[in-house]
């Protein structure tokens, strides 16, 4: 079986909001909303800090970390459990997902999920450009929505948009089933804590803290579609770690993709 | 503009109307030369580019082998000033740094970027803001004798309470009134033989009640705020 999972970097994440843009672009996200956002921990306000300037010879307490977060694909997913019409559902691949067909907007699901991770078309969506962006149809007024692992460019073997596009390669996709995956790796190896353990909701993105991690291997201008069709040494590299990679980034998803089959 | 290419590389005349012929019939040209201009020691202790030197002028004006000091420098424009209290008048020192939402001015039009980034905003020290009556969020009058800008505090600890910043990049049209570099002055700093505009002095204090900051309080057409993005 396949179980998709994250693992994001705090120690490598620098705040640059771009998981945030690019999650917006390619998932045509509506004006006022996010499904990926960062949090600033530490002050009031973005980028701000806890604590007071050192002034007179103190040491000082300032104090700030980013918080990157979006839906956490929890396997014991809250929102899955009250929905009552179905509509929340979890895919055979570990994607929480919604079906917008089915959606009647009653937004229990935003009350239980612990994470704020989903919004809700209150309103006739607006983009811009006002044709929208990206691969993925606009949601229909009075829906919820929320991140999808960009289902849609696993499906095709793309690793997500904002795992693609951090410039500082904190971000790392892949099959938490998979003991020699990418992702299995980093939790193995790496200090990683799901968010809100205590709620139970097991969630299947993991964030690594206390120690930086080598981060997602980039070696080449590549497209992931542009690797080479050499499956058997790509997955050896796979196995491998694959950091090295003369023909790419490796695709941290499994040849043989797992689509929605609800 | 192709003799403009190496002026100082290759002053031959000859090479340029060469290298031009061969644009005009190629459409391309490949440069056979080393990039590397200079190739010399530089003149620091070791002879490498040296990133931090504890005995680098200061930014103290004539002082200029003055100790480095982590005390907020004297304004340029206190030390020309005749009859010396301007600092007194605008004990401030105004920063416009670079942010990560920018590059210079571009993107300024982006409107996912200004979802999370909104409007221009003052980083203030709450002590000092507070000194002044001056409450998180609320609209600000920066000014100094050059002009003014209004603009929203934004309470940041990790600011020094002797100085302000305003992100550079904003445009005209996106402050209440003014803009930032009404206060910025071409004052050249000794030290690097460049404009200084971190180097300016201002005073703060609120803004007058009736502003129209309609702006940024009903231009929204989603009535979002970019607390949806995380941000204030």
């Amino acid at each position: 079986m396949t179980n998709y999972g994250l693992v994001i970097d705090q120690e490598r994440c620098i705040g640059c909001q771009t998981c945030a843009m690019t999650c917006k672009q390619e998932n045509n996200v509506p004006m006022g909303q996010f499904w990926n956002r960062v949090l600033t921990v530490g002050g009031e306000h973005v980028d701000t800090p806890s604590g007071t300037y050192p002034e007179d010879g103190e040491s000082g307490d300032l104090d700030m970390n980013y918080q990157p977060t979006a839906c956490q694909h929890c396997e014991n997913a809250p929102c899955v459990k009250v929905c009552p019409v179905n509509a929340t559902y979890t895919r055979d691949d570990g994607i929480v997902e919604i079906d917008y067909d089915k959606c009647m907007g009653c937004r229990y699901c935003m009350a239980a999920c612990p994470y704020n991770a989903r919004v809700f078309n209150w309103d006739e969506p607006e983009h811009r450009p006002e044709d929208g962006t990206g691969d993925v149809a606009e949601r229909p007024q009075g829906v919820v929505e929320k991140c999808t692992f960009c289902s849609h460019r696993v499906e095709d073997g793309l690793d997500p948009a904002c795992v693609v596009n951090c410039p500082a390669d904190a971000r790392i996709f892949g099959d938490l089933d998979d003991d020699d995956s990418t992702v299995s790796k980093y939790i193995s190896e790496y200090n990683t804590e799901q968010l809100l353990n205590e709620k139970g909701t097991d969630p299947s993105t993991y964030y690594v803290q206390g120690k930086m991690t080598p981060g997602r291997p980039w070696t080449s201008d590549k497209l992931e579609t542009e690797l080479g069709d050499d499956e058997a040494a790509q997955a050896t590299r796979r196995r491998n770690g694959a950091p090295t990679s003369e023909h790419g980034p490796t695709p941290h998803v499994p040849a043989e993709t797992a689509g929605g089959d609800d | 503009m192709i003799r403009y290419i190496w002026p100082e590389t290759n002053p031959c005349e000859s090479f340029y109307d060469t290298l031009y012929d061969r644009l005009v019939e190629q459409g391309t040209v490949h440069i056979d030369d080393d990039p590397v201009l200079y190739k010399g020691e530089f003149d620091t202790p070791t002879g490498r580019l040296e990133i931090y030197d504890e005995d680098a002028p200061t930014e103290d004006g004539d002082d200029i082998d003055g100790e480095v000091s982590l005390e907020v420098p004297d304004p340029i424009e206190s030390r020309t000033d005749d009859d010396g209290d301007y600092r007194d008048e605008y004990p401030l020192m105004f920063m416009q740094k670079h942010s990560k939402w920018r590059i210079h001015s571009q993107y300024e039009y982006q409107p996912w970027v200004r979802e999370i980034n909104e409007q221009p905003q003052l980083d203030i020290n709450p002590k000092t803001a507070k000194r002044r009556g001056i409450e998180d969020g609320d609209y600000v009058r920066v000014f100094n004798d050059r002009g003014q800008m209004i603009v929203r505090a934004k309470y940041n600890d990790a600011i020094r309470p002797e100085i302000v910043n305003t992100d550079q990049g904003w445009w005209e049209r996106d402050y209440i009134k003014g803009h930032h570099n009404n206060l910025t002055h071409m004052d050249i700093c000794n030290a690097t033989g460049n404009f200084a505009f971190y180097d300016t002095a201002v005073e703060v204090e609120p803004a007058p009640e009736d502003l129209d900051t309609s702006k940024y309080t009903e231009s929204n057409p989603r009535g979002s705020t970019p607390d949806s993005a995380g941000g204030e």
